[in-house]
């Protein structure tokens, strides 16, 4: 487990450091339309925020994933419970776990979302650093062990 | 259980898993391309992704959350 993470806080560190960039006028780079000597351009009216469109993707893909195999455990409920009811238990016992996180972490969103700092950032990476340890332990409950 | 029935609930549940397997697939490939492509992320994936997150956050808010995350009693 501790392996999977160092791999996604590398990567996401690595991809902090690659050499994409927002194009200004997006929800990340906010920007407005000035058109100057019959000439239209976008000029930035904020300072791009790379770093939050950074962690808001990396929220994304963990996301899909963990609420993927609660769904994967859903949809083959009656097969999965036959084979072993405790497959849904250990699962409903995550369900709040990671709910309270998902809501932690869209609470701390529009918290930064309304004055970006460095703290509201860092909280953002550490709720996506609990999200991904509980989608280790949702991953672990979800496997079939035949009896 | 039998080996026999142990095979098919395998079958049933990767066909179950199938979709989102393959969503999930096609979001890790997004997130790669858009992570490790050396130019501009456009206004659209900007925006996309925006929404997406927004999308999430108020289902999460303001509704009931997403209908895999509730528990539900065992079936019977």
């Amino acid at each position: 487990m501790k392996k999977h993470l160092l791999a996604i806080v590398a990567f996401i560190g690595l991809a902090v450091g690659c050499a994409s960039h927002l194009q200004t006028g997006g929800a990340y780079a906010p920007g407005s339309i000035v058109v100057e000597n019959g000439q239209t351009n976008t000029v930035a009216t904020a300072a791009p925020d790379q770093a939050f469109y950074n962690v808001d993707l990396s929220f994304d893909l963990v996301d899909t994933a963990v609420l993927m195999l609660f769904d994967f455990e859903r949809k083959n409920r009656v097969t999965l419970f036959k084979i072993d009811p405790e497959i849904k238990h250990k699962m409903d016992r995550l369900r709040p776990e990671v709910s309270a996180a998902r809501i932690r972490y869209f609470t701390a969103r529009k918290i930064y979302k309304a004055n970006p700092t460095p703290t509201g950032l860092s909280d953002l990476e550490a709720i996506i650093t609990q999200l991904t340890t509980l989608s280790e332990s949702v991953k672990a409950a979800v496997q079939v062990k035949p009896k | 259980m039998e080996t026999i029935d142990l095979v098919i609930a395998g079958i049933e549940a990767a066909i179950g898993a199938a979709p989102k397997v393959a969503a999930l697939i096609t979001k890790g490939k997004e997130f790669i391309s858009e992570m490790f492509n050396a130019g501009l992320i456009s206004i659209e994936q900007q925006n996309a992704l925006n929404a997406r997150i927004d999308a999430k956050a108020t289902e999460a808010l303001e509704g009931d959350g997403p209908a895999e995350l509730k528990v539900e009693p065992d079936p019977v």
